[in-house]
């Protein structure tokens, strides 16, 4: 492994969770920890094995593909901490205001 | 059965009871709701209790009952959901500061069914925060206490649940099960819980933690009951496009329901059981004895790839999770925390401020094992060592009915034993991980209580079947119910049900 402090640093630069360095110090640790011990996976040989990508036993599931009235809309958005009549309003991403 | 007092009965028999004209609707709620009131502040169970919707819901039923339409099968039977479950304009805030006061838009599917078959709901329970966590201590506002000792954790992350179920404050309660989440608290505060197979019961409604493992999943208190409820739960919703083209689960035929002799069981082989706790062995061996005295044919198996399943799991699901909890930044649901105005500063500052640590570690594992570089080293090899998983069940069912092992290595552990220890907390997952992996239908069942230094502390024994075999399962579940010479053990406290 890389400099771990540097790829969780990545890590969590992408899923934008505003690390600090508190959180590193607190919760790093642990999830190196883990990594470590999680390691065992790589010594398998999986060559030639396909991927589980869920658990289903469906193949493809198709529904007709048709217009609905839907009423959650006003709903939806009331659950957001801020919205304007059917919007979410969020800070603008350049320039500021919203 | 007495009926001097509606508490402690399952939930068929209350059904009954109530259609005989034995109780109301309202004195079975209120019953009830005295016990939650009796037992809550100190256990910690419920997160909140809706007493008047609950009691005008009963009254409602009650006039039904009087003008002869009342006959659902969960007819007045009070019901508890975990906190991660969407009902129309109640909280929904998955034991998390971000979801804080965040009312529900819609109802989800299995909740809708369960009020359509007559159910009252009597409020919602505390879970670790988005159902991260074995111990029920990862929640943003409450910690659920063990019922058998309140110095222990109740597991989790249906923790609250299991706790209300375990103390009959209702019979019925609906967890989620992503790796263990039902079925290892089932088994620390002795009571049944039933992962169906992935598919069996719509999700729509359900928050999502793990999208390929998540199942919503019943504690009850009686075997019966868990048939009951996976009756009225399953079959196929188009709102879920995970959900199984197959009509609502069908208990077997009587004849088929008393069969047990030849049923081959096998009895989970594996190194690692030198890590379960002695008296748990001893716990499950029983109840093997006992089935094998009813006619089941024991054989020894083995999971080749079994000791790969925790890490398999923590790769699958924190990426999934990474993923899932990806859209709560403030924009769209729940708590913002503003920071310094910018977009991004919004986003980070609501997603620092407002998830707990074990939420932030989980999603850190999880983006870390999809980033670029690491990803097919980690969540693509996680995702091939699953199938390796799915493929060891297989043959395996070629030679057995059911699996059995233990749900938990040991009973409930001491509140704080694990919290600063993520890595043993996960291991503690051991024998329910896999089968969550593969799909597969899973029941813990109350197998006994310890006698030791301990204490006397309930102990799970989980079977696990092919897919779509529960009713396989709950065949050997009830079967080792009705032998028991005695009836359930009921946590000490609970004076008033003895």
């Amino acid at each position: 492994m890389n400099d771990p402090k540097e790829l969780f640093k990545r890590a969590a630069d992408l899923a934008r969770m505003g690390w600090t360095e508190a959180d590193a110090a607190a919760l790093e640790p642990q999830v190196e920890a883990v990594l470590q011990a999680f390691q065992v996976i790589s010594e398998l040989d999986v060559e030639g094995v396909p991927p589980t990508l869920g658990a289903t036993l469906l193949e493809d599931v198709k529904r007709q593909d048709l217009p609905r009235p839907s009423d959650l809309a006003a709903r939806l958005v009331e659950g957001a901490p801020k919205f304007r009549e059917d919007c979410f309003v969020v800070p603008k991403a350049i320039g500021g205001e919203e | 059965m007495s009926l001097a007092a509606p508490l402690g009965l399952s939930a068929r028999a209350l059904r009954e009871a109530i259609l005989a004209g034995s109780f109301s609707v309202l004195e079975v709620t209120e019953a009830h709701l005295a016990q939650i009131a009796k037992h809550n502040s100190e256990l910690q169970a419920f997160q909140r209790v809706d007493a008047e919707s609950a009691l005008a819901r009963a009254r409602e039923l009650d006039a039904a009952l009087a003008r002869g339409e009342g006959n659902g099968p969960l007819f007045g039977v009070p019901v508890a959901l975990k906190a991660n479950m969407c009902v129309q304009g109640m909280e929904t805030n998955c034991g998390s500061r971000i979801l804080e006061g965040y009312i529900a838009p819609y109802t989800a599917s299995f909740v809708q069914k369960l009020l359509d078959a007559g159910a009252v709901l009597l409020g919602v329970t505390e879970m670790d925060e988005f159902a991260m966590g074995s111990s029920g201590e990862n929640s943003a506002f409450g910690c659920p206490r063990n019922p058998w000792d309140t110095q222990l954790t109740a597991g989790g992350s249906s923790s609250g649940a299991a706790v209300a179920v375990a103390t009959r404050m209702v019979p019925i309660a609906l967890g989620s099960d992503t790796g263990g989440s039902v079925r290892q608290p089932a088994a620390f505060c002795g009571i049944y819980g039933l992962k169906p197979t992935y598919g069996r019961i719509s999700r729509y409604g359900l928050v999502a933690f793990g999208s390929s493992l998540d199942q919503v999943s019943p504690f009850a208190h009686t075997a019966g009951d868990l048939e009951l409820v996976l009756e009225v739960l399953s079959g196929l919703d188009e709102r879920d496009s995970t959900s199984l083209p197959l009509p609502a689960f069908e208990p077997e035929r009587p004849a088929e329901a008393q069969r047990l002799v030849g049923l081959k069981v096998g009895v989970l082989k594996h190194e690692l059981n030198a890590d379960v706790a002695p008296e748990v062995l001893v716990q499950c061996q029983a109840q093997l004895e006992r089935l094998e005295a009813m006619g089941a044919e024991l054989m020894e198996i083995e999971l080749p790839h079994l000791s790969y399943a925790i890490p398999t799991y923590y790769v699958v699901a924190t990426a999934e999770a990474s993923s899932n909890l990806g859209r709560y930044d403030g924009s769209l649901f729940g708590k913002r925390i503003e920071g310094d105005g910018s977009l991004t500063g919004m986003f980070e500052a609501t997603r620092n401020g407002a998830f707990g640590d074990e939420v932030k570690r989980r999603i850190l594992l999880g983006t870390y094992v999809l980033s670029a570089g690491y990803a097919e080293a980690w969540y693509g090899k996680a995702q091939r060592v699953r199938t390796l998983l799915r493929r060891d069940y297989a043959a395996a069912f070629e030679a057995v009915d059911v699996l059995a092992s233990p749900t938990a290595p040991t009973t409930a552990f001491r509140l704080g034993a694990k919290k600063e220890d993520a890595l043993a907390m996960y291991l503690s997952d051991l024998f329910t991980v896999p089968a969550s992996l593969a799909g597969l239908p899973a029941l813990s069942l109350p197998a006994g209580l310890t006698s030791n230094d301990t204490g006397c502390l309930p102990v799970g024994l989980q079977l696990v079947g092919p897919a779509l075999s529960e009713g396989r399962l709950l065949r050997l579940a009830r079967a080792l119910e009705s032998s028991q010479t005695s009836a359930l053990p009921i946590p000490p406290l609970c004076t008033e049900i003895r």
